[in-house]
């Protein structure tokens, strides 16, 4: 049987919740918009995210398994990464019967897939928490566009609103969506730029001075591109101002 | 309004003179949130890496290259020619938080010639961080250097405001430093290194307390050490950094491939940096601070250098063949530690996992052990992993060997199966 839900995590929590109470069999597939064909004899079944069930489901895994559990199925989840909602799926089965060991067995499969992909995550977000840049706009908005892998937006506005003492706006310019924030706080959202950027009449002097810095920072003498590029992916060029 | 033309000259001169200071860490620092501008991240953030591969976390400044002092080893030495610059405390403040508002940078480093007394020089500094700290309310990352001889007073107040601070030794032993550094005493840079950690050890004792005392450099201190430009050998630096580590609580120990730096020098110049030897150095480092390990048990008197082709600690783990090879499944955490291929952290995942079940080697590759060095020294479910023989000899031949080159009977065209970032990463 393959399941079909809406791409959201509260869509996935619905389906495993419904799983866990036994009103849907264990599935063989899993998928996301968009839904590939069904083959001849798949038998598709669609589940309506229903936010009741995954708070319930929530709630569940943090009592039944653990707090630190969800917070790896989360950001497995925001990796995603093609077939991740069926390792998710089979983590959460085997995490009911080994409730709070769960995290422990590191060498089990779903563990371990799981595992891996929330630490892809969030080393993703920890790299674009260094490699965000932000331009300031004429409007006094600073505008960081960024393009991860990961679905990392929602975990770096956090560390973003705790430090920016201007109004921002960063933007997954793969994704559509932003988050925009002021005063600490921010929202999330889907965000669309339609006109061209102007920026602020200091803006380019400061990028000039930085991309100085940056090119007398380096010692001649141990030149290494290739290091270089092994920290700094060449994926992550396109908003650096570095680089660029 | 900012003269960005003579803004840039400036940054430009003072940044290519602090790059021979290797410290860059952003970590460590655990500061009450206040509001204004910026916040300290335990885990320190990495912003951009340089054309030689070195990352840049802080923005790295000297705030003036003029010197009185002719250190050999130094570009900023008075006797070799170049352009001088001079920040005002105000422009390092307006760098630091336009970079940190664009995300350019996680804080400031801020270094400095001695252009006059070494008091002077020390208060112009603090004079630059207070005004970053209390006129730009400014609390991101600062990790101010302290100058050799500077008053305990200023120290005291570079230590309230900073987040790290530090003191270059530079040269490992008092006759190198007279030899080299001859306006340096040995005695001017351990002063402020000791206030410094008798400040750090009573703000740490208080903060548990009712009322905690002031703040007193929260990620403590570190110092470096230049490699290479004097005839010390590794035994003898890294005693001295362990001495460094249990002594005065050092948070790090830098070391810096010496560079020869200037022409009229009356240093020998290497062909390149020994980077290699750095290297070494750095690995050994971590044995110290995080696998246990004693100097004496890496290095000794017949043998005082590391071996250069073989990790310091495959070179210990060869050279204590009675110890493997070491069962997976019974090996206490500390022996797992000792073992090449598994880190701190595999080496805890081992211990956690191994409650639940048996491993094998596909297990041990999903806890991260790098099963290319680990198995020559490990048995599980009562076979070794290796050859069926422990022979060190063999093993010590095939951890030298040269990794196999990239095979080339795939057609490169195959490749294009792969996304094109994974092509570029070498992620799969």
């Amino acid at each position: 049987m393959i399941v079909r839900y809406d791409g959201t995590l509260a869509g996935l929590l619905t389906v495993c919740g419904r799983v866990a109470s036994g009103s849907l069999p264990e599935p063989e597939g899993i998928q996301r918009p968009p839904y590939p064909d069904a083959g001849l004899f798949d038998a598709v079944v669609p589940v309506e995210a229903d936010s009741a069930t995954a708070a319930q489901l929530c709630a569940r895994v943090c009592r039944d398994i653990s707090p630190r559990s969800f917070g790896y199925l989360r950001q497995a989840f925001l990796s995603e990464q093609p077939g991740i909602e069926l390792s998710i799926s089979r983590y959460l089965a085997f995490g009911w019967k080994v409730g709070a060991q769960l995290d422990c067995h590191l060498a089990q499969a779903d563990v371990h897939a799981v595992h891996c992909w929330a630490r892809r995550t969030a080393h993703e977000a920890h790299r674009l928490q260094g490699l965000a840049r932000f331009r300031e706009t004429a409007d006094g908005t600073w505008y960081a566009p960024v393009r991860p892998d990961a679905n990392v937006v929602p975990l770096l506005a956090r560390h973003f609103a705790r430090r920016l003492d201007r109004p921002w706006l960063l933007h997954d310019v793969g994704r559509g969506i932003g988050a925009l924030g002021r005063d600490g706080r921010f929202v999330l959202g889907t965000l669309e730029c339609r006109d061209e950027m102007r920026w602020s009449a200091e803006e380019e002097s400061w990028q000039r001075l930085w991309r100085g810095f940056h090119r007398h920072i380096a010692i001649p003498e141990r030149a290494s591109r290739c290091r270089q590029r092994r920290f700094m992916p060449v994926k992550y060029w396109e908003y650096l101002v570095e680089m660029g | 309004m900012v003269d960005f033309q003579k803004l840039l000259a400036k940054t430009e001169i003072l940044a290519a003179a602090a790059r021979y200071d290797v410290s860059c860490a952003s970590s460590g620092s655990r500061r009450p949130r206040q509001s204004g501008l910026g916040s300290g991240l335990p885990a320190g953030v990495c912003h951009s890496w340089s054309a030689d591969g070195r990352c840049i976390s802080l923005l790295k400044l000297l705030l003036s290259n003029a010197c009185a002092y002719d250190c050999a080893y130094c570009v900023n030495r008075c006797s070799n020619d170049g352009p001088r610059a001079t920040l005002s405390a105000r422009e390092v403040a307006e760098l630091t938080v336009n970079f940190y508002r664009r995300n350019y940078i996680e804080g400031l480093f801020l270094s400095t010639g001695v252009f006059t007394t070494p008091d002077e020089t020390m208060e112009r500094m603090v004079e630059a961080v207070r005004l970053l700290r209390e006129e730009y309310c400014f609390h991101g990352y600062i990790h101010l250097k302290l100058v050799p001889g500077a008053s305990p007073l200023l120290v005291e107040r570079a230590g309230r405001l900073a987040d790290r601070v530090s003191v270059n030794i530079e040269l490992p032993t008092a006759a190198s430093l007279q030899r080299l550094a001859p306006d340096k005493d040995r005695e001017a840079i351990l002063a402020p290194m000791r206030q410094a950690a008798a400040g750090i050890a009573a703000a740490r004792a208080g903060r548990k307390g009712k009322r905690p005392p002031p703040v007193f450099a929260p990620a403590g201190q570190s110092t470096q050490l230049i490699v290479g430009a004097t005839p010390e050998s590794d035994r003898e630096i890294l005693t001295l950094s362990a001495a460094l580590y249990w002594h005065v609580q050092m948070k790090r120990v830098y070391y810096s491939a010496y560079v020869p730096v200037g022409a009229g020098n009356r240093l020998p110049a290497p062909a390149t940096p020994p980077l290699l030897r750095e290297h070494r150095l750095y690995q050994a480092d971590w044995l110290l601070r995080f696998y246990g390990f004693r100097v004496e048990e890496l290095l000794d008197a017949e043998r005082p250098q590391l071996d250069l082709h073989l990790d310091p600690k495959a070179a210990w783990a060869l050279a204590h063949p009675e110890l493997f090879p070491v069962d997976v499944q019974q090996a206490d955490l500390h022996l797992l530690f000792r073992v090449p291929g598994i880190g701190v952290r595999s080496a805890r995942r081992i211990v956690t996992a191994r409650r639940h079940g048996r491993l094998d080697a596909e297990g041990l590759c999903r806890l991260g052990v790098v099963l290319k060095r680990a198995r020559w020294f490990l048995t599980a479910k009562g076979r070794s992993l290796g050859d069926e023989a422990w022979r060190p000899e063999r093993v010590r031949r095939l951890l030298l060997e040269p990794p196999p080159a990239p095979s080339t009977a795939m057609p490169s065209a195959q490749l294009s199966l792969f996304p094109p970032s994974s092509v570029i990463t070498g992620e799969l």
